[in-house]
This record gives C-alpha cells, sequence and structure tokens, in this order.
C-alpha cells in the first residue's frame, strides 16, 4: 500500500516536472471535452428553451374555434351552444367561452414608440385561465385582484403597466382604450385591476419606432350587454376527457387544438433529437478515443527515455503502469474540470448575449441523461486513456531507449 | 572448472573474507542478428570481490554488463544471481531495485528531477531502507546540489549524482560501465575511492572500463576478448 502511495505521488510529481509534454495533449483534451459538453448544454438547452412553455402547460385543455374565419356567423354560435350543453353534462369539465378583438388598436403611439393592444374579453372569474392565441397563454394575475367585477375594469399586461404614465401609477391607474360599439369606435376609460404577466418582446420597424405588443383582458359583458364587437370566439376547456371532446368537437364541425396534441408533438420531435444526439456522440465517443489514443501515445515518445532508466534502477512493470496510468487519470481529471469550467462560463456568455442583445431568456439546461451520458464518456475516456497510457509504457525495452538517449 | 553458486556459504551479514559466489554466469551466449557478442563466456563474482572488465570498443563489454545488471537477455547459459537462476525473458527488476546499483557511461539522468529526487528514485521500487541521503551527498561532495535539477550539472556532478543513486539503496553488488570515461582526473579519483569505499563495505563491484589505470584498482581483471573473459594479471 505504502509502496502505491509512493507511485502516486511521484505520479503528481512527474505530472508537474512534464507539464511541457503534457501541453498538447492538455488542450487536445480541453477542446474535445469542451465540444462534447458543449454540445450537450447547448442541444438540451435548445430544446428545454423551445418546448418549456409547450411542456409547462396542463395537458387537459382544449381550445376550440369555429372552422370558418368570420366568427359571427350565427350557425357556431349554435354550434357552440350544442356543444356547451354537452360540457355542461360532462363531469371533472370546465369551460368559458371568450373574444378576441383582431383589430391591432395603434392607440398609443409616438415618433418612437408605438403600443398595440390586444384585446380580449374573458369572464369576470377566468383569471387563470389558458386561452388560445396563436399558442396556450396563461391570465396569470401577478399584482392586484384577479376578477373583473365590472365591465369598465380590465387586466392589463406588465408592459403596458410599465408604460402608463406616472401620475397614474400614483393612485388607482386607469388606460384609456378605444372599443366599438356597433361599428362605432370610441373611448373609454377603464380601471386597472390587475396586471398579469405577459410578453416582454418588442419589435423594433424599419423606421426606428419600437413596437410594442400589449395584451389588455376586459370583461366579457361588454360584448354581451354593450354589443361591442369582436372578430373571434373560442371555449377553453378543461377536462381529463380529450378524445372525446375533440371528437364531438369534429363532429359539430368545429376546429380543435389541444395541449396534450403540442405535447406529444413535442415529445416526438424531443425524442428525434436524442437518437440525433445520440447518433452524434456515438461519432464524437469514437472520435474522442482515437484522438485520445494518439495524443497519449505521442506523450509515451517522450518519455520512453525516462521509463527505460526507472525499469533499469528497478521499476517493475507494476510500478510503470501504476505511474503512468495515475497520471494519465490526473491529466484527464484536470483537464475535465478545466472543461466543466469553460464550458460553464461559455454557457453563461452565451446566455448573456441573448438577453443583451436578443431580450430574450435563454435558460441554460443539461437534462440528467446528457450529464450521466458525459460522465459515462468522461470516466471511460479517462480509464481506458490510462490503461491504455500505462500499457504501452510496458512496451518499452529498457536497453533500447536507455542507449538510443 | 565447475561452476555453481555455492549457496550454502552465504551470509546474511556479509562478513567479509567468507567466500562465496554471488554472481555466475556460466557458457553465456549472445548475439545481435548476425554479429555474436559472448560466446560461451563464464564468470564467478563472490561477495566482496572488485572485479574489472577491459575490453577494446566494441569487445562486448556493455552487454555484458547488461546482462549482469539484468537489463540486457541472453541468448543461452546459465545466469545465477545469488540463490536465483536468471531465465532469460523474465522481468528481475526486484532484483535490481533491491540488490543492484547500476552506474552508466552516460549517466542516464532524468532532467525533470532534481539531485535529491533522481537520488532516491530507486526507493521508490523497493523496500529496502534507503540510507542517509545527507551523508550519502556529503560523501561524494554533492549535498550542495541536491535541490538544483540535474540538467544544470557538469559531467563530474552527473556521474556523482549517479553514483550516489546507485548506493543509496546499499546494494550488494554494483555494476559500473565505464563510470569514469567522461570524467577528468580529479573526478576520476573521486568515483575511484567512492567503489573503493562501497567494496570495504562488503559491496561486491564490477567495473567495466577501458582504461587499465582504473582497472588496476580491481581484485581481479578480465579481459573480454572474442566474447569470453581472460584473467589479466597486472
Amino acid at each position: 500500500m505504502r509502496s502505491i502511495y509512493k507511485t502516486i505521488k511521484h505520479s503528481f510529481l512527474m505530472v508537474s516536472r512534464e507539464l511541457h509534454t503534457y501541453t498538447l495533449l492538455s488542450v487536445s483534451i480541453v477542446l474535445s471535452f469542451s465540444f462534447l459538453l458543449g454540445f450537450f448544454v447547448y442541444f438540451d438547452s435548445h430544446i428545454y428553451n423551445k418546448y418549456k412553455e409547450v411542456l409547462s402547460l396542463p395537458s387537459t385543455i382544449i381550445h376550440v374555434s369555429p372552422s370558418a374565419l368570420y366568427n359571427q356567423n350565427p350557425v357556431d354560435h349554435i354550434k357552440f351552444q350544442l356543444l356547451s350543453d354537452r360540457l355542461d353534462r360532462m363531469n371533472e369539465t370546465n369551460y368559458f367561452s371568450y373574444f378576441v378583438s383582431d383589430e391591432e388598436l395603434n392607440h398609443y403611439s409616438d415618433d418612437e414608440n408605438k403600443v398595440i393592444v390586444h384585446q380580449y374579453f374573458i369572464p369576470g372569474d377566468a383569471a387563470g385561465s389558458y386561452l388560445y392565441s396563436g399558442g396556450f397563454k396563461q391570465i396569470n394575475v401577478i399584482e392586484g385582484s384577479d376578477t373583473l367585477v365590472n365591465p369598465f375594469e380590465v387586466l392589463i399586461d406588465e408592459r403596458l403597466f410599465s408604460m402608463l404614465p406616472l401620475q397614474q401609477t400614483g393612485g388607482i391607474p386607469t388606460v384609456v382604450l378605444p372599443v366599438t360599439i356597433n361599428g362605432v369606435t370610441v373611448l373609454k376609460e377603464f380601471t386597472v385591476v390587475g396586471i398579469v404577466s405577459g410578453r416582454k418582446e418588442s419589435i423594433s420597424t424599419s423606421s426606428g419606432v419600437a413596437t410594442h405588443y400589449c395584451d389588455v383582458y376586459m370583461s366579457r359583458d361588454l360584448i354581451i350587454d354593450y354589443s361591442c364587437n369582436y372578430s373571434e370566439m373560442g371555449i377553453c376547456i378543461v377536462s381529463p376527457y380529450i378524445v372525446q371532446i375533440t371528437q364531438l368537437v369534429r363532429s359539430l364541425g368545429l376546429e380543435v387544438i389541444t395541449t396534450d396534441y403540442f405535447q406529444r408533438q413535442a415529445v416526438d420531435q424531443i425524442r428525434n433529437q436524442i437518437i440525433l444526439k445520440g447518433s452524434i456522440v456515438i461519432i464524437m465517443f469514437t472520435l474522442l478515443g482515437l484522438n485520445l489514443y494518439s495524443s497519449f501515445s505521442n506523450v509515451l515518445k517522450e518519455r520512453r527515455y525516462e521509463i527505460g532508466v526507472k525499469r533499469a534502477v528497478g521499476a517493475s512493470k507494476k510500478d510503470i503502469i501504476t505511474q503512468f496510468f495515475f497520471e494519465g487519470i490526473v491529466v484527464m481529471g484536470a483537464n475535465i474540470c478545466i472543461t466543466l469550467l469553460l464550458v460553464l462560463n461559455l454557457a453563461v456568455i452565451y446566455k448573456l448575449i441573448q438577453r443583451v442583445f436578443y431580450n430574450s431568456q435563454w435558460i441554460i439546461n443539461i437534462n440528467p441523461h446528457s450529464i450521466t451520458l458525459f460522465a459515462f464518456c468522461a470516466i471511460t475516456l479517462s480509464l481506458s486513456s490510462g490503461f491504455v497510457f500505462a500499457f504501452q509504457s510496458t512496451q518499452v525495452e529498457i536497453i533500447k531507449y536507455i542507449k538510443a538517449e | 572448472m565447475v561452476l555453481r553458486p555455492r549457496l550454502f556459504f552465504i551470509n546474511e551479514c556479509g562478513v567479509r573474507g567468507q567466500t562465496m559466489n554471488f554472481i555466475v554466469l556460466k557458457d553465456i551466449f549472445k548475439s545481435y542478428g548476425d554479429t555474436s557478442v559472448l560466446r560461451g563466456l563464464n564468470l564467478e563474482i563472490q561477495k566482496n570481490d572488485f572485479t574489472a572488465i577491459v575490453g577494446k570498443s566494441g569487445a562486448g563489454k556493455s552487454t555484458l554488463m547488461n546482462i549482469l545488471g539484468l537489463v540486457e537477455y541472453f541468448d543461452a547459459g546459465h545466469y545465477y544471481f545469488g540463490e536465483t537462476e536468471i531465465l532469460s525473458g523474465r522481468d528481475y527488476s526486484h532484483l535490481r531495485s533491491n540488490q543492484i546499483g547500476f552506474v552508466f557511461q552516460n549517466y542516464n539522468l532524468i532532467s525533470s528531477l532534481t539531485c535529491k529526487e533522481y537520488i532516491l528514485l530507486p526507493t521508490l521500487y523497493s523496500k529496502c531502507p534507503p540510507c542517509d541521503v545527507y551523508n550519502l551527498a556529503q560523501m561524494l561532495d554533492i549535498e550542495h546540489l541536491l535541490s538544483m535539477p540535474v540538467g544544470v550539472l557538469s559531467g563530474g556532478e552527473k556521474q556523482r549524482i549517479a553514483l550516489a543513486r546507485a548506493l543509496v539503496l546499499k546494494p550488494k553488488v554494483i555494476i559500473a560501465d565505464e563510470p569514469t570515461g567522461n570524467l577528468d582526473k580529479d573526478n576520476k579519483n573521486i568515483v575511484i575511492r567512492l567503489l573503493t569505499h562501497a567494496n570495504e563495505d562488503g559491496c561486491a563491484v564490477v567495473l567495466i572500463t577501458h582504461d587499465y589505470y582504473i582497472a588496476s584498482n580491481a581484485d581481479k581483471i578480465f579481459e573480454l576478448r572474442d566474447g569470453i573473459l581472460h584473467e589479466k594479471y597486472l
């Protein structure tokens, strides 16, 4: 045991003294493993960021909309009524209908900013529910009341709230919004009762005007009691009977979209990408193995004289194997640690670039499978490199290399 | 003459004056390709012998030393090292580490080590306790060099460092291949004096040289000629 301890200590000493022979090898290890780990981090983060919203949704949400583009057809109302009657008889099933105005109202604009307000007309107690607007999104109230008690109360998103005049944010904020009643657009003052988390992106137009898209959630009573105009309508259903409801909706000739469908589609895409990742990893693992074998062989060429001398003064093959195995492990371990730090820093830099230049929340993610796979590659390649390095070291003929020097 | 290791004479105390064949080579043959170097060579070395082997360049002195030092295999013959019959193709690193002190003509230092680390190198591979490095270094006048890297030393210093490495485990036999070949007269004398001291302390010394003056320090002198040893009387 003491002998192995001495040999391991000597391995550390030799690594520190032979750093110059390990320089190229170290560069090779760091680059190779950085490529592998960077690939994992980027790949996993890409998948995570692409599908995080879809996969975070409950799988029991169903959205129904009329099949025709023009949604104020009386037939659609009858179909919606039929559907509502059937849904009322289903257990564990909740639903509500809502309306959307498709007019992009340029109410707030100046030379630099333009605000486009997207209006949703929802039931007073719909906060916390999901709507569909190019994708499912939740009415997530982050501050204030989550209920619209009267028709002139409104929930607005964070962006619009941040743009309200300062004097309004001091007391009860109000916002003036256009509504179209019987074809006539008028400005009405609404009381802001709650703030909803919302999209934060703004788009700069070619003329240099920043266009901000904001959502407001108004009372559905405006449609029912005040005959406000709308352009879209839909029903959002939360039910475990996805298949039955889907069949029912289709039989009524309505359009249906479910979160379950999006999630299965996302899972299929993720599975395909994981297969692609696996194939790439196998190829990279093989190339990495060959690269390490070659690099360690080159290092050993420079150490054959030393091995010859050590063998001549009494080192057994076991001593040499132990020394070079541990040297291999130390070099691999140290460089893998450097790789981890390097990739982590690069990922943080990439995240900052995304944040600063693209205003995007890019979340660094690496899943347990990738960690396991990377650990497997690192351990396997470290051990095998150590063994190969150690085995090759015993192939040195003592006299040949002492004489060669 | 029948050459057999007289094992029953072995005395662990190594009392000077007792005779025992510590190393026996019998009918050793060695060739490189078509060139036959050793042709039935015989040699007996007793525990306290100071043996010199002389010969012309290319006579096979280094080959003989490498075979004696168990770093090169012979083609045919018998080799007894103490109680062990050496079989060609096997590894005898335990004998090299515990019983043989090797001094090479070209020093064979490891440039990445300091002098002290190099001197203590055999202790990594042996369970035998080393002698006091500072005493040894003082005897060789190299104590001021211990922390220096071996690469910066002069030829004489290198040879003394190499000799210290060979002596550090108090080996039973020192095999020195042209240890004075690259040295000036003063350094030659230091090296010979140390080898003589080691021999007086009970260590067998096999000195390979082409210098008859150096060889004259030995008790026995053999000339390696035509692949066999001829005893010389000076």
